[in-house]
Formats: structure tokens, sequence, C-alpha cells
């Protein structure tokens, strides 16, 4: 297992060298020049001299390669360079930020658990039945509403109607119930679609059936059987929309007024505020890499057979 | 005494095929049975022939149509699933694809350890001990127990579900083809390895098969089926060339004798004569 581990942490080192670089080059095909930017949210006239003078400053006349290096060196130290309308260092903003958007993430894997995983195994189970019915109702609104629009309706429900939650803001955990609900509804639908069928798939295993013709329980038959190698597929989705939450965040931070990173990031973009952006694509991509590692190291327990690197030795 | 009586067993089955509405396939006809404890009943037929239908009957993950099967007094048809689990602890099964009759994602050991854990409250480390010696009697080792299914051969993991099969000391096990899709000589071992098993337990067997070598080798009587019933049965498997029924006839020719020389005539062209026959 540690010899697994150890492959799969220096496989990601070349993945996050290449994010680097092309984060770093997304900034480069930018239409606009960083330093015209510079100038005008600092609201200096913008002349020849003003930009060349600032070209400079920012090292914008450098080779290109000597420019990525040189930024690369900055942000393996974790500097990031300072906002271009704050002159803030960036990463520091970005930290601010970030604890209400966590929050929110985390309050929706959690709430895509706890629905998804006791509605797709009942959904399994009673295959057809009544709640198998409502279950697939649940899946089909969640996958077809969009976000934003679902987080207006919430808003008009419980805050402005029944007056059970707050409209916006994020001090108390009572402000994160209306936007992880959001924010949850399409994964968590998908989740117990996906976890239905693989149990489906699992329960018309051979093994199975012959589970039960030996007299094991059924408890022991659906939790060793047939869970457990449902779960694998379900895992994938999961991590894969983990990292979709913290994009997805930016709509509904929007939408309910969270002051978490999504919000700062759409001012960054309106204003061209390169370092932020740069640093936001840079973190979301190693969150995203971290967590994908993560779902990885969950597969390796779950199938013994990847993790032995065995699948293609198998005899069938 | 008997420990399984099958009594006027019949099954039938409806293929649905859509636009050309339903048929119905009989499985079983009227089948009746009885195996006494220690005793190895062969019962042979071709593919379709309806032999691993009446396993599964037996087995209790079908029910019948019509029809009594008594395994200790109880009768299978007429319980409920919990109630058969019961049962189940000395009525175990072995069949032909070991690959899909494993989980792939659990260690020898969990395999095994499996049935165990299931009826018996024992510590992890009789556990433990239990499964070496189980390994030990079907002829692996005890570092065996740590491989998965797919870093074991077709014959090896078969040996690895008779093990799970035996850990109970049932009284009665099915053997649905249990050797069919394996190699000669691995055949040879498995058969071998029944066979002792069966003597040291005084295991009763309801061996399934097309092969009647295998059958020969390894029973005391002898069913024969054709198109779901049973057509000739015979109490004494070294008298199988007092086989009378058509049917029996042609198995036996199919059959490869040791020498070309040897083989008996096979029957041809009057199959229409010889379904008439049968019915």
């Amino acid at each position: 297992m540690q010899h697994y581990i150890v492959r799969r942490i220096l496989q990601l080192i070349p993945v996050l060298l290449g994010i680097s670089l092309i984060t770093f080059l997304l900034i480069q095909l930018m239409p606009s020049d960083p330093a015209i930017v510079v100038l005008r949210v600092n609201q200096v006239p913008v002349t020849e001299a003003a930009i060349a003078a600032m070209r400079e400053r920012l090292g914008l006349n450098r080779p290109l390669p000597i420019q990525y290096f040189d930024w690369l060196w900055h942000v393996l130290h974790l500097d990031f360079g300072n906002s271009y309308v704050t002159g803030e260092p960036v990463l520091q903003e970005v930290l601010h930020y970030a604890p209400v958007t966590l929050k929110l993430t985390c309050f929706t894997a959690i709430l895509i658990l706890l629905i998804a995983l006791p509605a797709g195994i009942l959904a399994a189970l009673y295959k057809n039945s009544m709640f198998d019915q409502m279950s697939r109702m649940f899946a089909y609104t969640g996958t077809a509403i969009p976000s934003f629009w679902l987080g207006f309706l919430l808003i008009y429900l419980f805050s402005l109607k029944l007056k059970l939650f707050p409209v916006m803001g994020s001090g108390t955990l009572a402000h994160f119930v209306l936007p992880a609900i959001t924010l949850a509804w399409g994964p968590a639908a998908i989740c117990t679609r996906l976890l239905r069928s693989s149990m489906l798939d699992s329960l018309s295993q051979n093994y199975v059936l012959y589970a039960r013709a030996r007299g094991v329980f059924e408890r022991m038959v659906i939790g060793q059987h047939v869970f457990k190698n449902a779960l694998l597929p379900v895992v994938t989705f999961f991590g894969l929309s983990f990292a979709h939450l913290l994009s997805g965040a930016v709509i509904v931070e929007n939408v309910f007024a969270l002051p978490g990173v999504g919000r700062f990031m759409v001012k960054a973009i309106l204003s061209r505020d390169y370092p932020v952006i740069q640093c936001f694509v840079c973190l979301s991509a190693f969150l995203f890499v971290s967590v994908n590692l993560i779902v990885d190291l969950v597969y390796g327990y779950l199938d013994p057979r990847i993790r032995l690197g065995g699948v293609n030795e198998s005899a069938h | 005494m008997t420990l399984l009586l099958i009594r006027n067993v019949s099954k039938t089955y409806t293929l649905n095929q859509g636009w050309q509405g339903r048929k119905a396939i009989t499985a079983l006809q009227n089948v009746s049975l009885t195996i006494s404890p220690g005793c190895c009943l062969g019962l042979v037929g071709e593919s379709g022939s309806g032999k691993s239908t009446l396993g599964r009957v037996t087995l209790g993950l079908e029910k019948p149509d019509s029809g009594e099967i008594w395994f200790q007094g109880k009768d299978i048809s007429r319980l409920k699933n919990n109630e058969l689990n019961a049962l189940r602890r000395d009525m175990q099964v072995v069949f032909q694809d070991s690959f899909s009759a494993v989980n792939p994602q659990l260690k020898a050991r969990e395999i095994i350890a499996e049935p165990i854990n299931n009826y018996l409250r024992i510590s992890p480390t009789e556990t433990r001990d239990r499964v070496a010696q189980l390994l030990e009697k079907v002829g692996l080792t005890a570092a065996d127990a740590e491989k998965y299914p797919h870093q074991f051969s077709g014959g090896q993991l078969q040996r690895i579900t008779i093990a799970r099969a035996i850990a109970l000391n049932p009284k009665f096990i099915v053997l649905d083809e249990p050797v069919a899709s394996l190699d000669m000589t691995i055949q040879a071992q498995i058969l071998d390895l029944l066979l002792s098993l069966k003597r040291e337990f005084n295991l009763a067997y309801l061996f399934i098969s097309h092969d009647l070598a295998a059958v020969s080798f390894i029973s005391d009587a002898l069913a024969v089926m054709y198109e779901g019933a049973i057509v000739e049965h015979l109490g004494d498997v070294n008298r199988m060339s007092e086989l009378q029924h058509p049917y029996s006839i042609r198995l036996m020719a199919s059959q490869l004798p040791a020498h070309p020389r040897y083989r008996l005539p096979i029957l041809h062209g009057d199959d229409n004569g010889f379904q008439r026959s049968i019915s």
C-alpha cells in the first residue's frame, strides 16, 4: 500500500508542473496587456512612457521562459505576487475568503452523502417501488434545474415566505443551509442513481446468488458483496463532483451573497486582476488533483486488485 | 434412511418472446429422487436437460411449481428464506465456474471464513486456524490464504470453493459440474479430493455432470435425465452396462473409450423413433 501511495504522489509532479505552465501561458494569451490593466486600475494616465515603465517594473520585458521560472519559483514559496487592484499579497486575500467556500463545500459534500447513500441503497433493494419512483423524480428534477434558479426559488420559499432561513450573509450555520441544498441537489441526484444502478449490477452477480444459496445472511450479502463493490463508481463521481462544487460555489455564492472565494474571483476576473486569477486556478487545480489522489487511495482500499496492479494477470 | 427426498417435482419457465407472445419451457417434469447420507448420486444428461434446474430447486434458489423436496425432515419448497438459511448450514454447493462464484475483492482467507463467520460465533484466531486446516485439507498451503482469486488457477480456485463448502461440516453438497471447465489432469485431482472428503466426512453429493466417466468414478448411484424427466435410475453405478433406455445408451456411446477400437456404435438417423420411445 505504501508503495502504491508513493507512486501515485510521484505521478502528481508532472501534472502539477503542466498546470502551472498552462496557467502562466493563459495570462500571456490574454488580449489586454497586464501593464495597461495595472495603469487603468490605479488611474494613472495610459501613455507610452508609463506603459514601458510599468512593463519594466512587472518584469514583462524578460524572455518568457525566464518569466515562467521566476514566477514558478515564487509560487513554490507560496508567493503568487500582489493584487493589481489592492496591492496586497494575493494568497493572503484568497485565504481570507477561503473558509466560507470550504465550509460551504464540505457542508454540501456531507449533504450529498447523507442523501445519496441511503436513497441509492433503498432504491436498488426496492427496485421499481414507490420509493424508487420518487427517487427517480428527485434525480430528474435535480439534474434539470439550474442551480442559480433553484437558489432563488429556495430563497423565495424558505427565506421570504416562511422566514425559516436568513436571505444572505454568512454569520451562522443557518446561512449555509439553503446554499448547501442548492449545490447538493444535482450531484446528490446523480449519485443516487449511480449507486442504485451499480448496486443492481452487483446484485445480479453470480457470487451474490451463490452466497444466498450457501445461506449467507442477507445483511452480510448486501454489506460485504454488494455495497462495497457498488461503491467504486460512486467514489469516482464523488471525487469529480467535489472539484465541481468549488466552481459551482461561484454561482451559488453570488446568489446568496456569501463572501467566499467564488465571489472574490468574479470580481477579480471583471477587473482583470491576473495574479488573483492565476492563484485561484493554481489552487483549484491543486485541490482537484489532491481530491483525486484521495479517490485513488480509497479505490485501492475498496478494490485490492488495483493496488496490486494485478487486474491484467487475471485468468478471466 | 434418506437425507434428501425429491418427490414429483415439476418446474416450468415462461419465456417472454415479445410480440410472438409467451412460450412455456418445461424444465422438470415429475422428478423423484432420493439420496442417503454418505452417498453420491450422479445426475447425467445433456445441456438443457434440466439437471442444473434440479440442482437450483434442491438448493431452494427456485421454487418448484409442484412437488416436494424433503431435507432433514423439512419441505424446502414450502420454507421461507430465513427458515431455509438454518437448513443451508448442512447443504452447501460447488459450482462449475469458480471465478464467478467468489467475490473478486476478497482474499482466499475471507472467502473460506465467510460461512464460519456466518453461522458460528468463534474468535478470529480460531477462525484463522480453521481456515488453515481447510486449506491444507483441500491441498493448498497456508500461504495461499492471503491471495486474491485472480492470483489462482481455475483448479486452485475450485479447491477454495470446495474448502468453503466443507467449512461447516455439512451433510450434503450439490456439485454442479464442478470439474467441467478444468484440464483433464486437474479434473482427476479434484475428483480424487471430492472422493476422499466424501469418505472422511460421510458427505452426500448430488453430482451433476454430463461426463459419464467422472460420474462413474465418484458416484454410488446414477440417474439419467432427458428433457426434464428422469428416464433411467441405476442403484449401482458399476452396473452401467445394464442401462437400457435409448438415450442412456446413446449417452454411453458418446463417451470416448480408452481405445477407438472399443467404441460403441453410435445410433444414427432414427431420432424421431427415439423421441417417440421416450414419451
